[in-house]
């Protein structure tokens, strides 16, 4: 009976405790959902970001759970108090293990409700997502939260130092790939060294290596427990062994080397200033976290930049899951260090200054951030581009600052060490952003992000510094946080306010009259191009799915046709020809009017699709139509082509191609229409576009991924503003124009431009070696704006009166 | 009752001008309580002050607002001179101050936190300390987190002796001492007001009060009943036992300016404290209708205290 009441008890007391994260993370997860719904264009976003935000409250829980149920207690010395109590240090311990491992239950529930949230806003299937790749993903998540579950508890019991406790789960967390990487190169190396292994561990590897991780520091953590909750022992009083001996004499003299490094205080004259003793005291007091954390970013970047794969985003993520938090505990340390156990009043009942406090607290660690930021950029300088996967320079060299400002001012706010730690880099990422997002979206300032997310959080600690000092943080201290929170969240939030930018991502420099027509231009339906019974009738397999894919498409949705060319049809009505020229040879009249026919209606039906591609919006169908209208100019020129063409259809083409004009129009139309279009697309950044004849391949390869959608985007706008302003000016002259115009404008060597064969790209440089006639394969270019071959149209165009003159002098 | 502004005239008398501290009307309102109702104290300059009071009277309350920690609701203090609310850091840089809980940075040796404390204050400092910590007996090379009780309160007043200050506010300092130390200790309190530097204390500790208090004063919830010059107090306040032949019979108050602190009846026999009781006043309680004797005898500090803090 007492047995079971004491349980009971003790879990009320567990749970009470964890009730603040485990209300806390959710919310913050779903905080950072909104965010992310607020700041992504209406479209959805990636799968990976819902698996970040969803993974989040267990992840994190899981980390933070041993500091809270038995970091925070040993601090606050109530675990002391409980092992006094008749209680078998059994019971405490499994009783902490498993309401913590209830709260880990609720949080995967919690990962679940915000995946049906997810869903409900972005309207996504289920099956979207479930995919083999995520359910892997999820199933490892389940383990690696349990894994860190166990190793959290393992290290709150076997470090003094909360932080301590945390920081090492940095190292722990890449123990199970290490063993993976071991297990997996000792079973599949041919005789090499393990540095070599290059073979992926497979998933059963993976899997084992971390149970089995978890089951050694599970080990561990039950017989750390186990001593610290029973009686206290004389640590190596009776060595048995020499080396048992050896290792107890170290042991004792365990921080003699410290002892020595810092010398005999009793011989130290007195301090020349207030200053250097606190700086002296802080230093002191982290010595061993301020190394640690400085071994964590030393290890995060060497390790990226050196061995790690320079050329994967995925480091960029590993940079992210550890150098934030590692500056965010940074900021953490600026004022936690000294809350425990309110020892911060000892200054406070001596008058120190809070100034002197606030500072000499900041300067160790903002020189670390510092040294930091300054390393970042000389990286870069190096060519490393990793670290700035996605942001600008400036927004990279900001990201620290804005993670340690964010850090050390939730640190003052947060009272609880543990939501501190947690919170701290959880706060920053949020901070980061948003700015991320204000710099990307909003063309907001960098000196205002620098005032409202690094100097207004600092200055607000240096206002509440006095209190914090004091212990007294009432209203008033709230109060002075929150006008600089207020003024800090104005400053930014008034960035997404209409008049700061009309549209989201659009620069204010923009031509207005521009916008405003791309916005009109309605999305078109290449309706002429509907044409089932002609491709029909000639039953050829592909055709027949392809006129079917067209009919669907036109039905379907917003009208566009997707098809990415017209091969096939181009190779008919050029098969139609062999046939034709093939009958002429053999004398055959059955088969030269049979092919005549066949090849009219081919060509006729280019002609047909050509039309009706002008009418499309997607430049993909302009690029289309360039590609059959050079083939037909090609087939044009051939001898006998003219005569053997129905003068109806001859006329109908060579109206086609020479109208000049007509074509600018239709790309000027589709070249608005996609440039409307690309801001509303969530990948913008990443995916493959095409503007224009003068194709801005934004490439998926890592090196343009990484560049900086806003870099991108006023790259493309003002692509697109010169190429209207050209055709509006007509001032396109073939071959001569765009290549110059975007070699100014694109002049940069991360982005791809260039037009090629089928799905060939080429740089800039060799944009100018495409002219008609094709000089690369046998195919034409994708698209020529302004080549050559336009004017070739319109010189026929001027001779379609000879022509038909000539027609009639034959007949 | 004590009226405060005719006991604070009594204590007011300055040794050197301007009193180290002075209160008027000092108020202070917590969330459904009053920590402190209008209190008025002067506290002149090389004077022993005690402040007594049961748990929850106000004593702690009052020493933040001192010492600045505390903004009050009302009222005003000065402390050496200077105003709490906007000199805090200057007071505290002046005087001395133990809290009843020190916070102490329990990492550090103790030789290293006097070292590290030397940095806030004039040369000498580190000095001092070390010569009242070879006087307390305490192991210089040990860290706080190894020290007893006692051992962490002789550091804390190390701390607070060294700079020796014109002020000492100690609240409870004496609490964990051993009563070697504790005598030792209270004896210097008395050498330091000898040397013209002010002691302010807060204490549970009645013999030890009464042993080294010059001026004492006692609050009870938030009021200051009675603040006064101790030996004063002690010739002025009686205990007054009244034996009466019916339990149910009436007395009369005591004729003025005595004044009855307390009474308690029990069966025939009532006791009362009484201040100002002089022979006129006992001749006629003596004289009074059932009333079979009167004895008068001088009151411990104790029944002081248990009278002004029970009524």
């Amino acid at each position: 009976m007492f047995y079971s009441t004491s349980h009971r008890h003790m879990i009320w007391k567990e749970w009470r405790q964890l009730q603040p994260l485990i209300l806390a993370l959710p919310l913050l997860s779903l905080l950072l959902m909104a965010i992310t719904k607020l700041t992504e264009p209406q479209q959805g976003t990636a799968p990976e970001a819902w698996l970040m935000l969803i993974l989040l409250p267990p992840m994190l829980y899981a980390v933070a759970v041993g500091a809270v149920v038995v970091g925070q207690e040993r601090d606050s010395k109530t675990l002391t108090w409980l092992t006094s109590l008749p209680l078998s240090a059994r019971q405490l311990f499994t009783d902490k293990v498993g309401v913590g491992l209830a709260g880990l239950t609720l949080m995967w529930l919690a990962s679940l409700s915000l995946t049906a949230i997810w869903y409900w806003w972005y309207e996504r299937r289920v099956a979207n997502y479930v995919d083999p790749t995520t359910q892997v993903l999820l199933t490892m998540s389940v383990l690696y939260s349990l894994y860190f579950f166990v190793c959290s508890y393992a290290s709150s019991w076997v470090f003094r130092s909360l932080l301590g406790s945390i920081l090492v789960l940095i190292p722990l967390g890449f123990l199970p790939a290490f063993v993976a990487d071991v297990v997996n190169g000792e079973l599949f190396r041919n005789g090499g060294p393990i540095r070599s292994y290059s073979l992926h561990p497979s998933l059963t590897i993976q899997f084992w290596s971390v149970l089995g991780s978890m089951v050694g520091m599970g080990l561990i953590a039950y017989a750390v427990a186990m001593r610290r909750l029973g009686p206290v022992r004389s640590h190596f009083s009776k060595p048995t062994s020499m080396i048992a001996n050896s290792f107890a004499s170290v042991w004792d003299a365990g921080p003699a080397w410290l002892e020595r490094l810092r010398g005999d205080s009793q011989t130290w004259s007195p301090p020349r200033s207030a200053v250097g003793s606190l700086l002296w005291q802080f230093r002191t007091q982290h010595f061993v976290l301020l190394t640690s954390i400085l071994i964590v970013l030393v290890g995060c970047f060497r390790g990226v930049a050196n061995v790690i794969n320079p050329h994967s985003s995925d480091d960029y993520l590993l940079v992210s899951i550890v150098a934030f938090p590692a500056i965010g505990w940074l900021g953490t340390l600026v004022f936690h260090g000294d809350r425990t156990n309110q020892r911060i009043r000892f200054l406070a009942e001596r008058g120190v200054s809070p100034s002197q406090v606030w500072l000499t607290r900041h300067l160790i660690p903002c020189l670390m951030v510092v040294v930091i930021v300054i390393w970042l950029g000389s990286l870069h300088f190096q060519g490393n581009y990793f670290v700035f996967a996605k942001v600008t320079f400036a927004q990279a060299m900001l990201t620290p600052l804005i993670v340690y400002a964010i850090s050390q001012w939730t640190a003052q706010v947060v009272r609880s060490f543990s939501l501190a730690v947690v919170g701290a880099p959880v706060m920053a990422s949020i901070a980061v952003m948003w700015a991320n997002y204000l710099d990307a979206e909003r063309e907001y300032p960098l000196w205002l992000t620098v005032i409202a997310l690094v100097l207004l959080p600092m200055v607000a600690t240096w206002v509440g510094t006095r209190r914090w000092m004091e212990c007294r943080t009432g209203f008033r201290f709230w109060r002075d946080h929150a006008v600089v929170l207020g003024i800090s969240l104005a400053l930014t939030m008034m960035a997404i306010s209409p008049w700061w930018l009309p549209v989201a991502g659009r620069a204010r420099t923009l031509d207005p009259r521009l916008l405003a027509e791309a916005d009109a231009i309605p999305t078109a339906v290449a309706s002429s191009v509907v044409l089932p019974a002609v491709i029909d009738s000639m039953k050829p397999p592909s055709l027949v799915t392809r006129s079917e894919l067209i009919e669907q498409q036109v039905k379907s949705g917003d009208g566009h046709i997707r098809i990415s060319n017209f091969d096939d049809v181009v190779a008919m009505a050029a098969m139609q020809r062999l046939r034709l020229d093939a009958g002429s040879l053999l004398g055959d009249q059955a088969s030269i009017d049979h092919a005549k026919t066949q090849y009219e209606r081919w060509v006729g039906l280019l002609v047909d699709i050509v039309v009706g591609l002008r009418q499309d919006t997607l430049l993909a169908s302009q690029e289309q139509s360039d590609m059959i209208e050079i083939w037909l100019l090609a087939e044009l020129a051939k001898p006998g082509t003219v005569s053997r063409l129905d003068d109806e259809l001859l006329v109908k083409m060579i109206m086609q191609l020479g109208n000049s004009d007509k074509r600018w129009q239709s790309r000027r139309r589709a070249l608005l229409a996609s440039w409307s279009d690309w801001y509303s697309e969530v990948d913008r950044a990443t995916s493959n576009q095409s503007f224009g004849g003068y194709v801005v391949q934004v490439s998926t390869d890592q090196q343009t991924a990484r560049k900086r959608m806003l870099d991108l985007q006023r790259h493309i706008d003002a692509m697109v503003q010169t190429i209207v302003r050209s055709i509006d000016n007509q001032s396109i002259t073939p071959q001569t124009l765009p290549v110059s115009n975007l070699i100014a404008v694109f002049d940069r060597s991360e982005m791809e431009y260039g037009i090629g064969t089928d799905a060939n790209l080429y740089r800039v440089d060799d944009v100018t070696r495409f002219s008609w006639p094709p000089r690369y394969g046998m195919l034409a270019p994708l698209s020529q704006w302004g080549a050559g071959w336009e004017e070739t149209g319109r010189q026929w165009l001027t001779k379609l009166p000879q022509l038909k003159k000539s027609d009639e002098v034959s007949q | 009752m004590i009226d405060n502004n005719q006991s604070g005239s009594s204590s007011s008398r300055a040794v050197d001008g301007e009193p180290v501290i002075s209160m008027s009307g000092l108020a202070m309102q917590f969330r459904g309580c009053e920590a402190l109702r209008g209190v008025d104290l002067a506290i002149p300059r090389g004077t022993v002050f005690a402040l007594l009071g049961e748990n929850g009277a106000g004593k702690t309350t009052m020493i933040r607002i001192l010492t600045g920690f505390q903004e009050p609701s009302g009222g005003s203090c000065r402390v050496c001179g200077l105003d709490p609310q906007t000199d805090a850091l200057e007071i505290r840089r002046r005087i001395g101050y133990v809290a009843d809980a020190p916070a102490l940075y329990e990492w550090m040796k103790v030789d290293e936190i006097g070292w590290f404390t030397a940095g806030f204050y004039p040369p000498g400092f580190l000095e001092a300390y070390r010569e009242l910590v070879a006087k307390y007996e305490l192991p210089p090379t040990h860290r706080i987190r190894e020290l007893s009780k006692g051992q962490r309160a002789k550091v804390a007043l190390s701390l607070a002796l060294a700079n020796d200050p014109d002020l000492l506010i100690l609240d409870e300092p004496t609490s964990g001492l051993d009563p070697l130390v504790r005598r030792e200790f209270l004896e210097s309190m008395v050498d330091r007001a000898a040397a013209g530097r002010t002691v302010f204390l807060s204490s549970h500790q009645i013999s030890e009060v009464e042993r080294v208090a010059d001026t004492i004063g006692i609050l009870h919830r938030g009021r200051l009943e009675l603040v006064g010059d101790l030996a004063t107090l002690r010739e002025s306040i009686s205990e007054v036992t009244v034996r009466v032949d019916d339990p149910l019979v009436s007395l009369l108050k005591p004729n003025q300016p005595a004044v009855v602190l307390s009474e308690q009846i029990s069966g025939r026999q009532r006791r009362m404290i009484v201040r100002d009781f002089q022979d006129d006043a006992k001749h006629a309680l003596a004289s009074s209708y059932g009333v079979l004797d009167v004895t008068s005898r001088p009151a411990s500090l104790e029944e002081l205290f248990v009278a002004c803090t029970r009524g």
